[in-house]
């Protein structure tokens, strides 16, 4: 066997299937709008932008319209439900909705709409363009965050004292480089997990995407047997970290979105709704065996961070307006409401 | 049975027989799309190379026959575009031995195929590959192109297709070291 059979090999590994319902489609909307009626009046000077498109453009457009129009365009494993709410503006700054929408998943499989599965390599390279024309912050820039966190009420015989809120929306400030953290309510923690990396270490961390994912598991799995899943785990958990607990480096911020689609198994979705009921496109890691299902929702519009979650495949389903049973609702999420440059500590925006 | 030369011809006057073409050859087309890229995007190049193929095949020579060739070209000419996204699975699977184009998306990791070493060195090694190279060789070993067909999609003289499979095929027995098969013969 030499190296062409071995490469061979690797390709018969995929099986030979017709394209996806979705790409047949697309195929035939392309052909019916160059053959169709309306289109046979134009020149093909004017059809040719039609369908010459950037994958890269398409899919971001794809993304936009699916979002904003509350259909679905991907089809991947069970999480929560797709919804038919529209999404929230969140131009320049992270939402603004106060709309305390209590968790309205009811689970099953998303129903393709567009047809368009896009990929976490696709949704890491919009946001992270996105986080790369966005200012770098200082350090000390004071930051003003309206956070709305949720954790599941745990069973009645767990000590009262023990007991998570449920949700709770509270004015946080805190500086860019996560120090001096300061609410109105009460200190729960950081929902996003503390930063695993002091943010005056930020920049010792490797720039290849691939590089970031094995430091971050490194950390957590410094062993030799580390399973895929606990890599995977660690990866999310400490991006995510970094993600919430500071305003990052524009670059730095790019690259953990690269970071992020790199890690096996992790997916991008869109229609994603949060606590606070806005809708978004999630990376999400699947539920294995060392962490339920993990999801870092992004603004389908300015592509920043607006809240993260987990919640378990099958597990906590609760009773809707209508009688019926909703789930899985998240074991915990924050969401970030709002968020703003102030001039100091209890300033509002 | 038309051959897709007929085809291609009678699509002149008759555009929406083309979707023949398709039938015939998406699934070709796309199984080379999706080793490179991952279903995701394959999804998405699959259906843009048979529209541009429509679009431009007024220009198509149909003395040529076998219209894949061609269609290959086109969606490797298309894949350029996602370079580092191609780079960056043959990255995973030499970095976690796990193939992420065989099993995107499922959360049964224990169930996910397992690359060999040899796998993985390959992969670590086509990650490495100049572009050029990279196209050429996997139009032969994944697209089942001869040296010919493959300067046909690429659009580069034969002798530039033998250099360039040459020399990528001698990076990749380097990269495999011990793990390298003993036969060295060009087969094409």
């Amino acid at each position: 066997m030499n190296e062409l059979d071995l490469l061979t090999r690797l390709r018969d590994e995929v099986p030979l299937t017709a394209p996806s319902p979705g790409a047949q489609r697309a195929f035939r909307d392309g052909l019916t709008g160059a053959t169709g009626p309306s289109r046979r009046t134009r020149s093909r000077h004017r059809l040719r932008p039609s369908l010459s498109f950037s994958p890269l453009l398409a899919g971001a457009t794809a993304l936009a319209v699916g979002v904003t129009a509350g259909i679905v365009v991907l089809a991947l494993p069970s999480g929560r439900e797709p919804s038919t709410a529209s999404a929230t503006g969140t131009t320049g700054a992270r939402a603004t909705s106060t709309a305390a929408a209590k968790p309205t998943g009811t689970g099953g499989a998303a129903v393709p709409v567009l047809g368009t599965t896009k990929s976490a390599q696709l949704l890491a390279d919009v946001a992270a363009n996105r986080a790369l024309s966005q200012p770098a912050v200082k350090p000390s820039q004071w930051v003003y965050r309206k956070v709305d966190t949720y954790r599941a009420p745990l069973p009645s015989f767990i000590d009262a004292k023990f007991k998570w809120r449920t949700y709770n929306v509270e004015n946080t400030w805190m500086m860019a480089d996560g120090s001096h953290y300061y609410t109105t309510g009460t200190f729960w923690g950081l929902m996003g997990g503390f930063p695993t990396v002091p943010y005056s270490q930020l920049g010792t961390l490797p720039a290849n995407p691939v590089a970031l994912d094995a430091y971050l598991a490194h950390q957590q799995y410094p062993g030799p047997n580390a399973t895929t899943a606990n890599k995977a785990t660690s990866e999310f958990s400490g991006i995510t970290g970094l993600l919430t607990a500071y305003v990052l480096p524009p670059k730095l911020t790019a690259e953990l979105y690269h970071a992020l689609a790199d890690i096996p198994t992790v997916y991008a979705k869109s229609n994603v709704k949060d606590i606070a009921g806005r809708v978004g496109v999630a990376f999400i890691l699947p539920q294995n065996g060392q962490s339920v299902n993990q999801e870092i929702i992004l603004s389908p519009t300015d592509y920043q961070v607006i809240a993260n979650a987990d919640w378990e495949t099958g597990g906590h389903w609760v009773r809707n307006k209508t009688g019926g049973w909703s789930g899985p609702v998240p074991l915990s999420e924050q969401a970030f409401l709002a968020e703003a440059f102030v001039s100091g500590k209890g300033k509002l925006p | 049975m038309l051959d897709d030369a007929a085809i291609i011809r009678l699509s002149l006057t008759e555009p929406e027989r083309f979707e023949v073409l398709f039938q015939r050859h998406a699934p070709t087309i796309q199984r080379y799309l999706v080793r490179r890229l991952g279903a995701d995007a394959a999804d998405d190049i699959v259906s843009e190379t048979f529209l541009l193929a429509f679009r431009q095949r007024g220009g198509y020579d149909t003395a040529r026959g076998n219209v894949l060739p061609w269609l290959y070209g086109i969606a490797t000419h298309l894949l350029g575009r996602h370079r580092r996204d191609e780079i960056r699975l043959y990255r995973a699977l030499a970095r976690t031995g796990i193939d992420p184009v065989v099993a995107p998306f499922t959360d049964q990791v224990d169930e996910r195929v397992t690359a060999t070493a040899a796998s993985r060195r390959l992969a670590s090694a086509l990650a490495g590959l100049p572009a050029a190279y990279r196209d050429a060789l996997l139009l032969v070993a994944w697209g089942g192109l001869s040296y010919e067909e493959t300067a046909t999609a690429l659009d580069v003289p034969v002798g530039t297709v033998r250099s360039r499979i040459s020399r990528a095929r001698a990076d990749l027995r380097r990269t495999l070291g011990d793990l390298a098969p003993a036969s060295t013969e060009e087969t094409r």
